[in-house]
């Protein structure tokens, strides 16, 4: 009786496609993981530079409630100012490019870290 | 080089060299699993739904303790993603085609007709067993695969695969009784 059921399962089943693997079956997952991989990095690097982007602003609105509380002259206020809206761009520049934020600095510093010229001591 | 020192060799140099290696030991298996659990009649392709397994594979590697062996621990992580793509997919039944039913009228051929009919009948009768019952009838006798393999990709001993196999095939028998057709009795 089981043979007749066995049988009737195979011939039932024998017309159905059976799943066929592709040549590039290990090429195709290497190839998705790689894309997974980057895709990945990619929101990462967006959630970095958002979190980035908050901490920056919570840290200028604290600064800046802070010192509108003293007495200032005119001038310090305009330079806080500039300096607390620089930041923002400053900390991003920072964190995507700090290779460059550290060649600049050191083009900059230059002057003040070179050793004094013998004539000058 | 065997599974357990290729993982901690990928996991080392994530040389994707030695994860296609793993990749081209298991991939037939794994493609046999997952078209099991899917069937022949979900709207789903089984090389995408393998390939994925592979994909969540290399995120799970890190987690691999070696407490298992290797082989089981990825049959277990396919089946399980086979079984949750099953729930989302669409099961079409076989119909009987037109050209069929043309074919079977034009030459009186009722035994082609009364051929396709009971195919249907049993597709649809295997489509409602539980799912290891589905899964084993589908490796055995859809894509042939011997005892003693489905044994160990299910990660049960072969008596098992042999008991589970004849029950399938006895609840099989009583829903076609049930429904009144003689054929499978």
């Amino acid at each position: 009786m089981d043979d007749r059921i066995e049988e009737g399962l195979r011939r039932a089943l024998a017309d159905c496609p059976r799943p066929r693997r592709s040549a590039a079956f290990a090429t195709n997952v290497l190839q998705r993981i790689a894309a997974g991989q980057a895709a990945s990095e990619q929101r990462l690097r967006r959630r970095e530079r958002m979190l980035l982007g908050i901490y920056w602003l919570v840290a200028g609105i604290a600064s800046a409630s802070l010192l509108v509380r003293f007495a200032r002259p005119s001038w310090i206020a305009l330079a806080l100012g500039a300096l607390g809206l620089a930041s923002v761009p400053l900390g991003y520049a920072a964190f995507l490019w700090p290779g460059r934020i550290a060649a600049w600095l050191v083009l900059w510093a230059r002057p003040l870290l070179a050793e004094p010229a013998p004539g000058r001591r | 080089m065997d599974d357990e020192s290729a993982v901690a060799a990928y996991l080392e140099t994530r040389d994707p060299e030695v994860f296609r290696l793993l990749v081209e030991r298991y991939d037939r298996r794994v493609l046999s699993l997952v078209a099991s659990v899917l069937g022949p009649h979900a709207d789903l392709d089984a090389e995408e739904v393998a390939q994925e397994v592979f994909v969540r594979l290399h995120e799970k590697l890190p987690t691999f303790r070696g407490e298992a062996r290797f082989g089981s621990w990825l049959y277990r992580l396919a089946y399980n993603r086979a079984v949750e793509h099953r729930r989302r997919a669409r099961i079409r039944m076989p119909h009987l085609s037109l050209d069929a039913l043309e074919t079977a009228v034009r030459s009186h051929a009722s035994d082609a007709a009364g051929e396709l009919e009971r195919n249907q009948l049993v597709a649809r009768l295997v489509e409602q067993l539980p799912g290891l019952y589905r899964t084993m009838i589908y490796m055995r006798y859809w894509l042939d695969c011997p005892v003693a393999e489905i044994a160990e990709t299910l990660a049960v001993p072969s008596g098992t695969v042999k008991s589970y196999l004849s029950r399938a095939r006895d609840r099989l028998r009583q829903r076609a009784m049930a429904e009144g057709i003689e054929w499978l009795g």
